[in-house]
């Protein structure tokens, strides 16, 4: 598929590898209670956060944070599978 | 010849370990608990389902991270949890009486894991939940399939 058939969203590419990779880091880890585990989990909450004041509830104010976390798991869980 | 099993399947292969605890505990106890050979055994079968929740965990976290299917996901998570479960019903009956032969840690483990899986389960429940919903396109990036 050529580049010109994608098309980039509130939330691009880039953001969903960045927060995969610290998804990657809490739910897959083999000793969940590890601090490196509970870092990560505590970034990846506050990029969510973050992401949705700055630039998803200003251009969708419909979406509800709860309804976006939820497909940011989904998003980061179907990326961790192809990548 | 490929072999496909399910996560609930795997994870029998673990489950006898409980009862196995369960039933040197109930053969030691006519010695003292202080005795060095009770503590021994004990401790012998304390490894043996460490090591058993461990391995179930490792591979519940493999049958996850490659499943598509958030209801399988909910699954393993939940079998994994109920595993942790019936093995801290056990524990707590005897980390009182062999407090230094590992019990009360592997307690603790068990613990960590079980709250850790009902985690998962919850927030693998709540996807599920989402799938229906449709977000408003120039959200997120599309083709969702090209990520």
């Amino acid at each position: 598929m050529p580049d010109s058939d994608f098309s980039e969203g509130s939330v691009s590419r880039a953001d969903i590898a960045s927060l995969a990779e610290l998804f990657d880091r809490f739910e897959f880890a083999l000793n969940p209670v590890l601090q490196d585990a509970k870092i990560a989990e505590a970034e990846f909450e506050d990029e969510i956060a973050a992401l949705y004041s700055g630039r998803v509830k200003p251009a969708h104010p419909e979406v509800e944070f709860s309804h976006f976390r939820l497909k940011i798991r989904s998003l980061c869980r179907a990326y961790l599978r192809k990548n | 010849m490929s072999l496909c099993l399910s996560f609930a399947e795997i994870i029998e292969g673990g489950k006898p370990q409980i009862a196995h605890l369960e039933d040197v505990a109930q053969s030691l106890s006519s010695l003292p608990a202080e005795d060095p050979k009770a503590c021994e055994a004990f401790s012998r079968e304390i490894r043996l389902l460490e090591s058993a929740l461990t391995h179930s965990y490792t591979l519940a976290v493999s049958v996850v991270r490659r499943t598509e299917d958030l209801r399988e996901i909910a699954e393993t998570w939940k079998e994994m949890e109920s595993f942790c479960t019936n093995s801290l019903a056990v524990l707590k009956k005897w980390k009182d009486r062999y407090p230094n032969c590992g019990t009360p840690e592997l307690f603790d483990l068990a613990l960590d894991y079980k709250l850790a899986c009902a985690k998962r389960y919850s927030n693998s429940v709540e996807e599920i939940a989402c799938l229906t919903l449709t977000f408003p396109k120039g959200l997120f990036p599309e083709p969702i399939s090209h990520l």
